[in-house]
């Protein structure tokens, strides 16, 4: 993980403008095998070269799920207290992840609401290939529990 | 590992050649997924996720956040979990790929908790060539919802 909260944010990100932690994860093929077994996913697209060399992508590539758990893991470690309890997200998979790709997350909060139940942020959130084009991109909504 | 199935509505599904077969709770006529019609909900699926799967998919995923530390279920799996479920249950293709993903969580789920998910089809057309299915899936623990999503996946024709 590299990266941290923005300057000023000592309790984590809250205010309109705040980063989130930024994470970098190599993906490799190793890795997306123990996440097929972990998930259940076993579609030969991710992991049979030969299967794969006949779709539109050419190879083999990571579950997208995969990298929404890269996101996931950001949102966390972000909002330890209010992303599993109240978070809501809304992406889409834009590119695939190859095997071999070094990724990271981004994330920003971009609007802070007032509710009856407390304050909600709204950030923009992402994963980015090294070319610097998106492979997933959405919003993110977590209670701030103030 | 697999995940722990205790479902007692599985559904079975063979591929052919040429059309996606799929046979839902072995009473109901073998089915092609165009035959579907948005609305449709599929039978409850209810299994549990232990601590130990828990730890497999953190360590797949690298996650080290709190959520996913202390023998708690990182979020995503639960999602993930019930995602594998509809891509199993329906036998989608090997050409299968995800478009779209939305997630609401409402709280944690423990180590062992009986989830049972509720599957409904709420999109299925066929545009250049390709099937999009839209799935909604809630997640129900103690009959409270504790979670749930929308996936759109792409089906080769």
């Amino acid at each position: 993980m590299t990266g941290a909260p923005s300057p000023g944010s000592v309790q984590g990100p809250s205010n309109e403008g705040d980063r989130l932690p930024e994470i970098q994860k190599v993906v490799t093929q190793e890795q997306i095998h123990a996440y097929a077994d972990a998930a259940r996913d076993w579609n030969p697209i991710h992991l049979d070269e030969q299967f794969a060399a006949g779709t539109q992508f050419g190879t083999r590539i990571a579950h997208g799920m995969l990298g929404l758990g890269f996101i996931s893991e950001m949102l966390s470690t972000a909002f330890p207290d209010g992303w599993a309890a109240g978070g809501t997200l809304k992406v889409r998979f834009k590119s695939p992840i190859f095997p071999g790709e070094t990724v990271r997350t981004v994330g920003e909060i971009t609007k802070v609401t007032e509710t009856d139940e407390g304050r909600v942020a709204t950030c923009s959130i992402g994963c980015i290939r090294p070319d610097g084009s998106e492979a997933i991109s959405g919003t993110a909504t977590v209670p701030l529990g103030e | 590992m697999p995940i722990q199935d205790r479902g007692n509505t599985i559904h079975t599904a063979r591929i052919s050649q040429l059309s996606l077969i799929v046979t839902i709770a072995r009473s109901e006529p073998e089915l092609v997924l165009a035959d579907y019609q948005p609305g449709h909900v599929f039978d409850d699926h209810s299994f549990e996720i232990t601590a130990a799967e828990a730890k497999a998919y953190a360590d797949a995923v690298g996650d080290s956040s709190p959520a996913a530390s202390d023998g708690k279920i990182p979020p995503m799996l639960l999602i993930a979990a019930g995602l594998s479920r509809v891509i199993e249950a329906l036998e989608l293709g090997g050409g299968t790929i995800h478009a779209s993903q939305e997630v609401n969580f409402g709280r944690p789920v423990s180590p062992g908790e009986k989830i049972v998910a509720r599957t409904t089809l709420r999109g299925n057309s066929v545009r250049r060539g390709s099937r999009f299915a839209t799935v909604e899936t809630e997640f129900l623990a103690g009959g409270r919802r504790v979670a749930s999503s929308v996936s759109l996946v792409i089906v080769p024709e």
